[in-house]
């Protein structure tokens, strides 16, 4: 503590960085735009609150993601991270689509049973499990002027940011 | 004398028992009668508020209890969470209505009343719904999955459009497959003399199709941090 530089949001914050800061592991002295637009965005005390809600391992990973979101709710303004999973969700409708009329024009080849023919044939495991593995509850984001479609499961799985 | 001095003193001890408690009642009465203007202003809110907003419908005064906040029909949900009056001109009461307190608490947790309302003033009126919208979106994601939040979903979304691809990639190869195998049947039957087709030769460009296309996953605009 003796010589080291307070960290981003200290500095930002204009206040003395102790040793147990909760920001100074995420928010280094040498990069300084990170905390800003994660203050503007969310507060630094509800960054704080958040942070101290989550266990340690977690952390690293809850930063990375508030910076992305932030990042994402500074370059757009108005729709920020939902503009890109309205993107993603209409991507994922077309890709639907077009694999339900592949599906659809295999049914209508004539299987000919050949000897052959056999080793190439479909196995009834490869079933498409996308077309029932939708995301149950998945808000309709393109007419999310609806307030009342926020239904989701809550995500567990190992590190994103691997 | 010495009576009379004894008997003076008590007269005026009592006299002070006196004063003391006409001013308790006169404090008391002075605090029943602030509550009761109190009372009478919040109700000429109401009334006022009524009569701005004509479609809410009118509640009766018996049915006013001051002191919970959550009696006034007029206020926002953002007001009401705030306990504070609800303007006229009130930024948040168009998008975070009374009637779904949990929009407006998802928000205030996750980004704040002060930088939810920041937000709104920057952007044009015509774009606030919107904005609110996604805001409330984000926040509820937040809330749900505290770690990732709306990036998790993000994720997961293009987990599905990468399966999505390889099994379309894999389904068109064979339908190419099919139909390249009955050309080659319908070839024999004409032909019936031509040499034996290997039937398990896949051309290079089937071979194409099997590798999923990521092309289009352009999130350039987004960091690289993801």
């Amino acid at each position: 503590m003796g010589g080291s530089s307070p960290c981003a949001s200290c500095k930002l914050l204009r206040r003395r960085c102790t040793k147990d800061c909760i920001f100074a592991p995420f928010f280094p002295s040498d990069d300084p735009h990170r905390f800003a637009i994660v203050h503007k965005v969310f507060g630094a005390s509800n960054i704080s609150k958040m942070l101290q809600e989550l266990p340690v391992h977690q952390r690293e990973d809850a930063v990375r993601s508030l910076v992305y979101e932030a990042d994402a709710r500074m370059r757009d303004p108005v729709y920020g991270c939902v503009g890109a999973i309205s993107y993603l969700q209409n991507k994922v409708s077309e890709l639907q689509m077009q694999l339900a009329v592949a599906q659809a024009e295999i049914l209508c080849i004539p299987m000919q049973q050949e000897p052959s023919a056999t080793d190439q044939q479909m196995d009834p495991d490869d079933e498409p499990f996308l077309m029932q593995n939708n995301l149950n509850g998945m808000p309709q984001l393109m007419n999310y002027g609806s307030s009342s479609n926020v239904a989701q499961e809550p995500l567990k799985r190992e590190s994103l940011w691997t | 004398m010495i009576l009379y001095m004894y008997r003076r003193q008590r007269l005026e001890k009592i006299r002070k028992r006196k004063r003391k408690r006409r001013e308790k009642r006169s404090s008391a009465r002075q605090r029943s009668w602030r509550i009761l203007q109190n009372l009478h202003e919040i109700q000429l809110l109401d009334i006022q508020q009524s009569i701005e907003d004509p479609i809410q419908p009118i509640m009766s005064s018996s049915n006013s209890n001051v002191s919970s906040n959550d009696s006034n029909p007029r206020r926002c949900a953002a007001c009401r969470y705030l306990r504070r009056r609800c303007a006229g001109d009130c930024i948040l009461s168009p998008y975070f209505p009374a009637s779904n307190p949990q929009r407006f608490a998802c928000v205030h947790k996750i980004f704040g009343a002060s930088n939810v309302t920041r937000m709104l003033q920057q952007l044009p009126v015509q774009q606030r719904a919107q904005a609110a919208d996604a805001i409330s979106m984000e926040a509820y994601w937040r809330v749900q999955d505290p770690v990732y939040g709306s990036v998790g979903i993000i994720n997961l979304l293009q987990h599905e459009i990468y399966m999505n691809q390889h099994e379309l990639a894999r389904t068109q190869a064979q339908i190419a497959m099919y139909t390249a195998q009955q050309q080659h049947q319908q070839q024999q039957q004409e032909a019936p003399a031509s040499q034996p087709v290997e039937a398990s030769n896949i051309n290079p460009q089937q071979q194409d199709l099997l590798a999923p296309d990521r092309t289009f996953l352009d999130l350039s605009h987004f960091p690289d941090s993801f």
